[in-house]
This record gives C-alpha cells, structure tokens and sequence, in this order.
C-alpha cells in the first residue's frame, strides 16, 4: 500500500491542461504556417514576379511604396515562420536554436535577390527582429 | 533668334537602316567610332555627299561628309537636317531641325541649333530653348568638312521635337546652305527615310533576366520547404491525435 494515495482528480486536470496546452501550440502553429505561406505567396507576385513593374505609371512615391510592400511581406514571412518553427520544435519537445533562426533569415534573403534597396532594408528588419527576439527571452 | 527655315519638298528616296554602334563622340572628327556605320552615297542635288547613319539605344547619330571647292563656300554655311514626325516627306511634316552653322569657317567656329519649323512657315529656335540632341563639325582640309549630329530616340520631353520612335521610320531632309535662312540660304537639299531599330538587349537587360531566373530557382527552393514543412505538421498532427486520443 503506498503512504500517499493519488488523487485523481489532480492527475486528471493535469493532463486535460496538457492536452489543451498541445491543443493551443498546435492551433498557433497552424495559424503561424498559414500566415507565413501567405506572405510567401504574395512575396511570389511582389518579389520574383514583380507585379507592380506591370504599372506603366511610376514615380518615386510609387517606388517607396512598392519596396515598402516587399519588404513587409518578407519580414512578416520571417516573423511567422519564426514563430511557427518555435512551435514545431515546442510539440516535440526541443527548443529552437540558431541554425534555424540563421536558416529562415536565409530563406528570407534569397527572397530579395532582385532589388538591392529590398536586400538592405530587408537584412536590417532581420537584425532587429532577431536582436529583439534574443532580448525579450528568458535568461 | 528668329530663322526662317523651308525645305524644298522632295520625294524620300534612300532608305536607310542604322547600324548599331558605340556612341561615337560628336565632335566633328571621323574616327573609327564611325566605322559601324551604314554609310550610303548619296547626293544634295548636284553635291555629293557621304552619309554615314547608326545608333544605339538612346541616339541617333549622322554623319555628312562632303567636298566642295572653298571658292563656293560662305563663312556661314551650314548642314540642317529637317525630321518629319513620319515617314512623309511633305513639308508640313517637317517639324523639327537640328542645324550646325559655321559662325567663321575660316576659324573653324560654329554653333549647334535645335529648331522648331511650324508648319513650313518661319522657324525659330524651340519655343522652351531646349538643345535636344549634339552636332559639330570640322573643316579637314580646304575641301573636305565634316558634320556631325546625335539626336535622342524614345526620349524627349521637348514638345518642339520630333519623338523618335523605335521601330518607326522617319523622313529626314537634308540640307546645305550659306545662312539658315529660306529661300536666300538654302543651297541643295535631298530627303531619306530612316529606319529606327528597336533597342538592342543591354547589359541590365541580360542582369535582370539572370536574378529573374534565379529567384524562380530560389522561390521554387523555398516553396519546396514550406510544402516538406506543412507535410511534417501533418505526420505531427496524427502523433499529437494518438498521444492526446
């Protein structure tokens, strides 16, 4: 006879709370996939096809905006996909390292192959966004 | 400073295709620059001259070389080439001028004029004094002399000029004369018709389609992962449904 009888119903919340736990990284990986596969999508029209060169009238407002669209999207992959692989490794019980934060900036770069300015602002979102992510975690 | 500046209206007669070449430098000198060119012999009435036509992808460049005995040259001659806004050589078309006029032969000055003709009547410099376009030219010897001219293609925002488009093809009227003035000035003219060329692919043209290609190649590596990536979510999701079922 053990000294100390189990109580059930401790036990059970505890796995009804892993459970939704799972329940809740798997949604938001969902959700963070999905999002991040869009803005890869869009990066498609906007940084391989370049749909907006399609438009005769262009000036330098236009330009702006045009890069500002770009690098938004690849940024917004960055972040998503970021945010999804953190959840991956989080179901299988590994933290996410380095070589994948180095490995999506790398998807992200080759994104921006055909514009300089695009490559610059968007190596520059990057560094933020990861020095703000190294920041903002637990020591 | 007013000029008056009419044409006589001739039949086009030469078609001539530029031939593509480096810019050569408008500077009245004949230099191998000029070597690519599609030089035809023609003739302003009884004056032979020789044309030499080519451009690039920004201009347009001609070249008149001819001789005459100094005896019947003025101080001020000049070389006016008249371009009609089409290929029709009547003098209504003839819309624009660009003109080198010696101002002292003898010293080998001269002065490059962009002109505006409207509609065969006086002509006078452009209205908004733009100089589209280059000339020069050079006296080699006491026979021989040498005029120069460049004039941008697909690219004016002088409304005074002919547009020169690529592909279309244009009446130009050549003329000589001793002042820039009709009909007191005007000596010989003749018309031709030139062919402008489409532009040639450049070098940025070819830099393009390589990080074109490449980014397909890049985008197709990306997109490859994402779909590895949402294909493992999908064994992930059957392993969470086991362990929680």
């Amino acid at each position: 006879m053990p000294k100390f009888q189990k109580e059930p119903e401790k036990e059970l919340k505890s796995k009804e709370r892993q459970v939704f736990n799972e329940e809740f990284a798997f949604r938001s990986l969902l959700l963070t996939t999905i999002i991040g596969l869009s803005c890869f999508i869009l990066s498609i029209f906007f940084n391989a096809v370049q749909i907006m060169d399609l438009f005769t009238y262009q000036n330098y407002l236009f330009d702006i905006i045009e890069i500002t669209i770009r690098v938004s999207l690849i940024l917004l992959f960055f972040f998503f996909m970021m945010v999804s692989l953190g959840n991956y490794k989080d179901l299988l019980g590994n933290p996410s390292d380095w070589k994948e934060i180095v490995f999506l900036c790398c998807l992200s770069l080759l994104q921006t192959i055909r514009n300089i300015y695009v490559f610059s602002i968007t190596l520059f979102g990057l560094i933020i966004i990861v020095s703000y992510l190294y920041l903002i975690q637990e020591s | 400073m007013s000029i008056v500046f009419i044409t006589l209206c001739q039949g086009a007669t030469e078609e001539i295709t530029p031939e593509f070449a480096d810019a050569p430098i408008i500077d009245g000198i004949l230099g191998s620059e000029w070597d690519g060119a599609n030089t035809t012999n023609t003739a302003l009435e009884d004056l032979l001259i020789t044309l030499r036509v080519m451009q690039d992808n920004t201009n347009l460049y001609v070249s008149i070389e001819f001789d005459l005995d100094p005896l019947y040259r003025n101080d001020t001659e000049f070389i006016g080439i008249l371009i009609s806004n089409s290929s029709s050589s009547s003098s209504k078309d003839f819309i624009d001028a660009k003109i080198v006029r010696f101002t002292n032969l003898t010293n080998g000055e001269y002065v490059y004029l962009d002109c505006y003709v409207d509609n065969f009547n006086p002509k006078h410099n452009d209205t908004n004094l733009i100089f589209d376009g280059n000339g020069a030219a050079k006296m080699y010897d006491s026979d021989t002399i040498i005029y120069e001219f460049s004039m941008p293609i697909d690219n004016s925002d002088d409304n005074d000029d002919v547009f020169l488009e690529y592909g279309s093809r244009y009446a130009f009227n050549i003329t000589y004369g001793d002042w820039e003035l009709y009909p007191r000035g005007v000596i010989k003219s003749h018309n031709v018709l030139v062919d402008i060329q489409d532009p040639l692919p450049s070098e940025s043209n070819f830099t393009e389609i390589v990080l074109f290609i490449l980014s397909i190649v890049f985008f197709s590596c990306i997109g490859a992962f994402l779909v590895f990536y949402s294909y493992k979510i999908i064994i992930l999701k059957k392993k969470i449904g086991r362990l929680i079922g």
